[in-house]
């Protein structure tokens, strides 16, 4: 069932996921470890889109603050992938401070520019699509789309919490989710996102 | 992967019959919304599965639980929560806000009209200050409350809210009447109608005694018109007041009660203008214009002035 993808497993795993740190704030470190298996595939996806292969490190960095604040949060499951989100993206771009490295270009490989163009068939997309090539679709982006469309696409951030991970208002985060898509679909030469997809995005998000 | 893999294998399938898959799959979607449409769905699922990569780094998991133990054994997880580390109120939402207002305003309403009620309370035991005019009332009939200077005070205070009298001698009429009722009977007494009914009474022992004067004042009332007498049994007190043996004379005969106030006059008059004075055993002297005291209303500012004088 990958589809609706994503989200819907964060969503379906926010129950464990807010017991498991509402556990591990009263000390218990197996379930630390429970979220932290939860929450890591989905932030390391979205750092990965902010800083390329360095993610690893970046979310290790993230991991320490994560441990040490973790007393201080306060929220659900879902508040705490937002919490957690906002930390990670801070770590991140701290590392593209350091490093002077445009985002968009770390995460992209000179070796697989080629994408496919809109003249392929959205099967041979799919059947082609690996990490690395959803990387550089994704890293083609303007950034903005680009975090607005992996918050909600890996973090499984709803509008709200990606806007406030991101720092802008719901409408501008809703906006770039919207068009990130539209524009990762027309590369993938899905000419069929239609208006309704544009509708019911801006209804969701 | 296997998620991936999944996408690629239907994705054909999906492509032909997108809205029956949608169908068919019956996908909650909770963030995506159930009517999305099914090409952004599957992207979205697309780069989901393409983007996350399965399983954890077992060296990266250690290091995290080593530092959130290192930070348990510090004691920072006690930290304070900050504003960023606050994501249970969606304070960010637009109806938060609203419901938070809305919230906030409903609590200040409520404290505020508690607030008022209390107040009520207070207001009415305030004008039951007056009541204790009851002592001085009291003081004829039952001849103790001449013996302490005290008593004054109160039964100046009869003087002063003449039109408040009636309703205040039928509260201690009342409180007389329900103390029969519920004498004996411990926690009852402990009320604060009771205290402050045994406080007027000058003790528990004297509750009957007060009382029986109370209410005996009371039967008598309905012979004679109904404020003036009123003036005259405050004029009375302060009569008794000032000279006990007079007081007890000018009580029965309502008539006589301008008399005697004006007589007895002392107290009653300045106590008729304030408090303070009325409290102060000292201040007969300040009586002396105190002639008018019993008489009506236009009397009490003779009797202010004549206060004032000394």
């Amino acid at each position: 069932m990958g589809h609706g993808g994503e989200s819907r497993r964060t969503q379906a795993y926010d129950g464990e996921l807010g017991a498991a740190v509402a556990r591990a704030q009263r000390g218990d470190e197996a379930a630390f470890a429970v979220a932290y298996r939860l929450v890591q595939p989905g932030l390391l996806a979205y750092v990965r889109g902010l800083v390329g292969d360095d993610a690893e490190d970046v979310m290790s960095d993230a991991w320490l603050e994560i441990a040490r604040d973790l007393g201080r949060f306060q929220g659900d499951g879902a508040g705490f992938r937002g919490w957690t989100a906002t930390i990670a993206r801070h770590r991140a771009l701290d590392h593209l401070r350091r490093q002077r490295v445009r985002p968009r270009a770390s995460a992209l490989e000179q070796d697989v520019l080629d994408l496919p163009g809109p003249q392929s068939t959205y099967d041979q997309a799919m059947e082609s699509m690996s990490t690395e090539h959803a990387l550089e679709l994704v890293g083609g982006l303007p950034r903005d789309q680009a975090e607005a469309v992996l918050l909600r696409v890996v973090v499984g951030l709803d509008g709200p919490a990606a806007a406030r991970v991101l720092g802008k208002r719901p409408g501008a985060v809703r906006t770039a989710a919207y068009r990130g898509l539209k524009r990762l679909a027309k590369q993938l030469g899905v000419e069929s996102v239609t208006d309704k997809a544009s509708r019911t995005l801006g209804d969701s998000t | 992967m296997g998620e991936r893999q999944s996408d690629g294998g239907q994705g054909g399938r999906r492509r032909v019959h997108p809205e029956g898959t949608a169908a068919a799959q019956g996908r909650p979607a909770p963030v995506l919304g159930g009517r999305r449409a099914v090409d952004t769905a599957e992207l979205e699922a697309l780069l989901a599965a393409a983007l996350i990569r399965g399983g954890v780094d077992a060296g990266a998991e250690e290091r995290a639980v080593a530092a959130f133990l290192a930070a348990r054994e510090s004691g920072a997880h006690g930290a304070r929560t900050r504003r960023r580390d606050d994501w249970r109120a969606r304070r960010w939402r637009f109806g938060s806000h609203s419901l938070r207002a809305t919230l906030s305003a409903l609590v200040a309403g409520l404290t505020l009209s508690g607030v008022a009620v209390a107040g009520i309370g207070v207001t009415g035991s305030s004008t039951d200050g007056p009541a204790e005019d009851g002592k001085g009332t009291r003081a004829p009939s039952g001849a103790t409350a001449p013996a302490t200077p005290k008593s004054a005070g109160p039964g100046a205070g009869s003087d002063r809210p003449d039109p408040d009298r009636p309703g205040t001698a039928r509260d201690t009429e009342a409180r007389c009447r329900a103390y029969e009722q519920v004498e004996g009977r411990g926690e009852a007494l402990d009320a604060t109608a009771w205290k402050r009914l045994t406080e007027a009474a000058g003790g528990a022992a004297h509750v009957d005694a007060y009382c029986a004067g109370q209410l005996e004042r009371d039967t008598a009332r309905p012979g004679s018109t109904g404020t003036p007498e009123n003036k005259n049994t405050g004029g009375t007190d302060g009569a008794g007041n000032g000279s006990p043996g007079k007081a007890g004379d000018t009580v029965p005969d309502n008539a006589d009660g301008n008399a005697g106030s004006g007589v007895g006059p002392a107290d009653g008059a300045d106590n008729a203008d304030n408090a303070d004075n009325a409290e102060n055993p000292e201040n007969p002297a300040a009586g002396s214009g105190g002639a008018g005291s019993g008489s009506d209303g236009s009397a009490g500012k003779p009797a202010k002035q004549g206060a004032q004088n000394p």
